[in-house]
């Protein structure tokens, strides 16, 4: 009896508790910016809440209209979806009277794919139907490869990624950041049609400099804001509001290439705060490390088979 | 080790609950029609803020792990060489069978994208770090090699007996297959959860998601052998094998324990239990669960009760519901979804639901009364069967 134990913990403790316990030997760091990532700057003081950036980003991307009361008419979303890649909402408190103030304020806030450096939707496509630019870092979703899981819908930090639920043979929509256009030399269609400068397109270094350079400046003093990219010459000059101090997407989740500056605290915007340590990386350390070379499901399965082959073998003897 | 004597049960196949269940089924299959032609949105309430639902918990995860009797009787017998279980293992690797074939079913279906499933198999698009390919591959692959586990019986029943000895000197490569596999897709299944962090509850999301989802899928597999025994004998009029429950039982409870030990140490260790406060519905349920769980741990332990066969029945059910309960916490009820969306299954999601589970039951029966599946009847009491208690154990 005490040999069979022994060969059944064998079997067991190597192989099953390896495969099910977290021992992260090797911890798989947060991926690294790519070499030429390019970046967006959204400055919510900056946005009068125009839409300008959405209807572009429709026409651009080819989408339809989509309104709440299935009229035709206009487009009147309420949030991202398979049909809206990118959307202006908006945060009030109270009496909602000033602009950028959390109490009895209000913000404006755009979102979409804010392109993470480590992109969880990548890490958990099962059909490598999500990838990302080596060079630009731009994350593309490519629906030849996709099978519909909607893990990534279910899995992204910030809810980017939307299945379209109306359709009989949907797919999933995510803002590409109009890779179709910087092909061309344009610009995303979002940053083009902004009239004040609140998104901005550059490297995602520029506008990391930028974002650091606004927030250092003396709230209530004027400040030249560049429209569409930091070497146009037409800008604009603006008081200098009081920002929440911080970057969102310098270090979240490891970072993102879009980055955000808002005068309202980020949660109030449905920005979450999410640790540096990116998602993907602590679940492709735990994958990784049970699965590493298929050595631990390989050792219980020859464990297994030596095991099971006696046992058979005694078959029909006793 | 002695291989356990099986016959086919014969009598009438299509009996009055056959014509019903059949009825659920054909109903599943119009709204299937339904839900294929006009997609997700229209036959689901699934929406943008919860892309996964009742389809995901119910019929992939739980039903997959109620497909684990054949996977943890196949440890007992063969690993743990306990010859004496062999009775009961051919009805489970039947029930474990059909649970899986439904499960990788539920998977096409609730995929959106399903004339591009075969994707996922192209080695150009594999994504390794995914758990989502490593769970999709293990468990088709194990639908496959649990089928591959019924060869025997279909072989016996055809009279190809030359066949079925050759094909015996390999069998224990499927059978080891059929460890592997279900130990790494149900640990699999918890680290699913991983990935979206503070996405969902401290209360599931935890380092050690994927033991307790495995440890659980094992103690559903040994609840639902049990369960699946009393249900012969009411359902198909089988003798209850109750010796050999009660010393299934036995390994169960420790298996309990370690789940339980680990759930709680965990919570207390991260700080956890605080996020019973974050909502209602999180603080019942997680009640729920842990209760479903404790009330056959206290049964269990307890050498009376567990030897009594209705105490063990309750039991078995208590610890199904208890697993089923903390899938739907850690995929569902702990989800923080974006602001402004809900979700509950629509009716059609839950009819699709039974209609699947009918399928489950109708084939069970079917093979069971076709193919040399359950042991032969008797007339002799096995020893240890507690005769005395009516209901489960009476002999018809």
């Amino acid at each position: 009896m005490s040999i069979k134990r022994r060969d059944f913990l064998k079997a067991a403790v190597t192989g099953s508790a390896v495969a099910a316990l977290p021992a992260p030997a090797e911890a798989r760091p947060n991926l690294e910016v790519p070499p030429n990532a390019i970046g967006m700057l959204y400055d919510a003081t900056l946005c009068i809440g125009c839409k300008a950036c959405m209807v572009g980003c429709k026409e651009a991307n080819d989408m339809p209209v989509e309104s709440a009361d299935q009229s035709p008419i206009w487009d009147t979303p309420v949030d991202a979806s398979g049909k809206t890649l990118n959307i202006i909402k908006v945060y009030r408190d109270g009496t909602a009277e000033v602009k950028d103030r959390e109490t009895d304020g209000f913000s404006f806030v755009k979102r979409h794919c804010l392109h993470c450096v480590d992109p969880g939707c990548i890490s958990v496509c099962p059909t490598t139907a999500m990838r990302k630019d080596p060079d630009n870092g731009i994350v593309t979703h490519h629906p030849d490869a996709c099978i519909g899981c909607r893990y990534c819908v279910w899995a992204c930090p910030y809810n980017v990624p939307k299945w379209d639920f109306d359709e009989a043979f949907g797919r999933i929509n995510k803002c590409q950041f109009c890779n179709h256009r910087l092909a061309e030399g344009l610009l995303p269609a979002c940053v083009e049609q902004c009239p004040t400068g609140a998104s901005l397109f550059g490297t995602r270094e520029e506008m990391l400099e930028e974002a650091h350079r606004r927030l250092a400046q003396e709230p209530g003093s004027t400040y030249a804001y560049p429209r569409n990219t930091l070497d146009d010459p037409n800008r604009h000059e603006a008081t200098v509001p009081h920002y929440i101090d911080q970057v969102y997407g310098e270090t979240q989740g490891g970072g993102t290439q879009v980055l955000i500056l808002a005068g309202v605290p980020f949660g109030k915007l449905d920005l979450p705060d999410i640790p540096e340590r990116s998602f993907a990386s602590i679940s492709e350390t735990i994958q990784s490390t049970v699965y590493k070379g298929m050595i631990a499901p390989l050792a219980l399965l020859g464990g297994l088979m030596f095991v099971s082959r006696r046992r058979l073998g005694e078959g029909g003897e006793k | 080790m002695k291989l356990a004597k099986t016959a086919p049960m014969g009598g009438k196949i299509l009996t009055r609950p056959f014509v019903f269940l059949s009825l659920l089924v054909l109903i599943a299959l119009v709204l299937l029609g339904f839900r294929f032609l006009y997609g997700l949105g229209a036959a689901t309430n699934l929406n943008n803020g919860y892309p996964w639902g009742l389809w995901v918990v119910l019929d992939i995860h739980i039903t997959a792990a109620i497909g684990c009797g054949g996977y943890v009787l196949a440890v007992v017998i063969y690993i743990m060489n306990r010859g004496e279980f062999h009775t009961l293992i051919r009805p489970a690797l039947v029930a474990s069978a059909f649970a899986y074939t439904l499960a990788n079913l539920a998977a096409f279906v609730d995929i959106g994208r399903w004339w591009n499933f075969y994707q996922i198999a192209l080695p150009w698009n594999i994504n390794l770090h995914s758990v989502m390919f490593e769970i999709a591959m293990c468990m088709a692959l194990y639908m496959i090699v649990l089928w591959m586990e019924l060869v025997p019986p279909a072989l016996e029943h055809f009279g190809k007996q030359k066949f079925l000895k050759s094909y015996k000197k390999v069998l224990f490569v499927i059978i080891s297959l059929g460890i592997v596999l279900p130990t790494m897709h149900q640990s699999g299944l918890g680290a699913l959860i991983v990935v979206a962090g503070d996405k969902i509850s401290p209360l599931w999301q935890t380092p050690w998601i994927s033991f307790l989802f495995l440890a659980s899928a094992i103690i559903m597999g040994f609840a639902i052998v049990i369960f699946e025994g009393a249900l012969t004998v009411l359902g198909l009029g089988r003798r209850l094998e109750l010796h050999l429950y009660r010393r299934l039982a036995k390994v169960l409870r420790w298996f309990l324990v370690i789940f339980l030990v680990i759930r709680f140490a965990d919570l207390v260790y991260r700080d956890a239990l605080v996020a019973i406060t974050e909502s209602n519905a999180r603080g019942v349920m997680f009640g729920l669960e842990i209760g479903l769980f404790l009330i056959p741990l206290m049964i269990l332990l307890h050498p009376r009760w567990r030897g009594n066969a209705r105490a063990l029945f309750l039991s078995a059910i208590c610890l199904l519901l208890a697993g089923a309960v903390f899938r739907f916490n850690a995929l569902i009820i702990g989800f923080n979804p974006p602001a402004g969306y809900v979700y509950f299954p629509s009716v059609i999601e839950l009819l699709v639901s039974i209609g699947l589970l009918a399928v489950e039951v109708i084939g069970f029966t079917y093979i069971v009364k076709r193919y040399p599946v359950l042991p032969p009847r008797k007339k002799t009491v096995a020893p240890g069967s507690n005769s005395s208690t009516p209901g489960l154990a009476t002999n018809v």
